[in-house]
């Protein structure tokens, strides 16, 4: 997801013209927020925009401190596969993805975005599941109230109830073991609504 | 997509896709141990992916894996530990 919100192949980023906030000059009478006339409608990109300082998406800083960050992470030798057989049959045909392409693999992009949030102070210093803090000191002295917060999908897999029970810790949600079943009726078919058309096509394979 | 609850994965020994947490790296047998089993698990997934997607494929697949480990091994010194 992250991946999104920043430009392409190493693109300098600036920030998106829908979101930019800046006023139109002298003599104006309000600040335009929909960006169109400070930036050029050119599309996709570049856009014709200021960039905020370290800043590496096209989302203002204000506008990604209104979130909760927590970060999904899974090994590249079993993402990259899982990625790649979605740009073959027969599931090229549910993602649109025809050719598969290396640099939308994304880590580098969450990497950026990840080290940026960090020295902003958006997240950490407290370092979820890792004891007490590591005694990290970031240069604007902010004291943090939301931990870094990256899950393993391995270690999910291995431990589901450990890792989940972590995770509702670290967000402030209450654990509950029932958030591992999905066993009732209503459930099963909320899995079956959001999953089917993946099924589908692997089962056609 | 039959499944009820999220349990516990099963491992298969010596898998090809779960990646190798590193042994008590402290003697020198169990590192070479555990090197072994790494080139053997690598060897294994190249196999894997030559079977299903191609030489091409598997090619292409093992260079974008190598060429993101290291931000991915960067992101998971900060990943939640859990035993």
């Amino acid at each position: 997801m992250i991946y999104y919100l920043v430009p392409p192949d190493g693109n300098p980023p600036s920030i998106a013209p829908s979101l930019q906030r800046k006023k139109r000059g002298v003599g104006t009478s309000k600040a335009s927020v929909n960006g169109t006339t400070n930036g050029t409608t050119k599309a996709p990109y570049p856009y014709d925009t200021d960039a905020e300082p370290n800043n590496p998406t096209v989302i203002p800083r204000d506008v990604l401190g209104k979130f909760h960050f927590t970060f999904l992470i899974r090994h590249p030798r079993s993402s990259i596969p899982s990625f790649y057989r979605c740009t073959i049959p027969p599931l090229d045909e549910v993602t649109g993805f025809y050719d598969f392409m290396p640099s939308e693999a994304g880590y580098a992009e969450l990497r950026r975005v990840f080290d940026y949030l960090l020295s902003e102070g958006q997240v950490g210093p407290k370092i979820a599941g890792q004891g007490e803090s590591n005694g990290h000191v970031l240069s604007n002295g902010f004291s943090q109230e939301v931990e870094v917060c990256v899950i393993d999908a391995d270690d999910l897999l291995d431990n589901p109830t450990g890792t989940v029970e972590a995770y509702c810790k670290s967000v402030g949600l209450d654990y509950d073991a029932k958030m591992l079943k999905w066993d009732t009726e209503e459930e099963q078919q909320q899995a079956k609504d959001a999953f089917e058309k993946w099924v589908c096509k692997i089962r056609v394979s | 997509m039959n499944s009820k609850e999220l349990k516990p994965r099963e491992h298969v020994s010596n898998p090809s896709g779960a990646p190798f947490s590193a042994p008590n790296a402290s003697i020198r047998a169990d590192m070479c141990e555990f090197k072994k089993k790494k080139a053997k698990g690598v060897k294994d997934e190249d196999s894997e992916w030559v079977e299903k997607y191609g030489e091409e494929g598997a090619k292409i697949i093992r260079e974008t894996v190598e060429a993101n480990m290291e931000d991915y091994e960067y992101l998971k010194q900060y990943a939640i530990k859990v035993e």
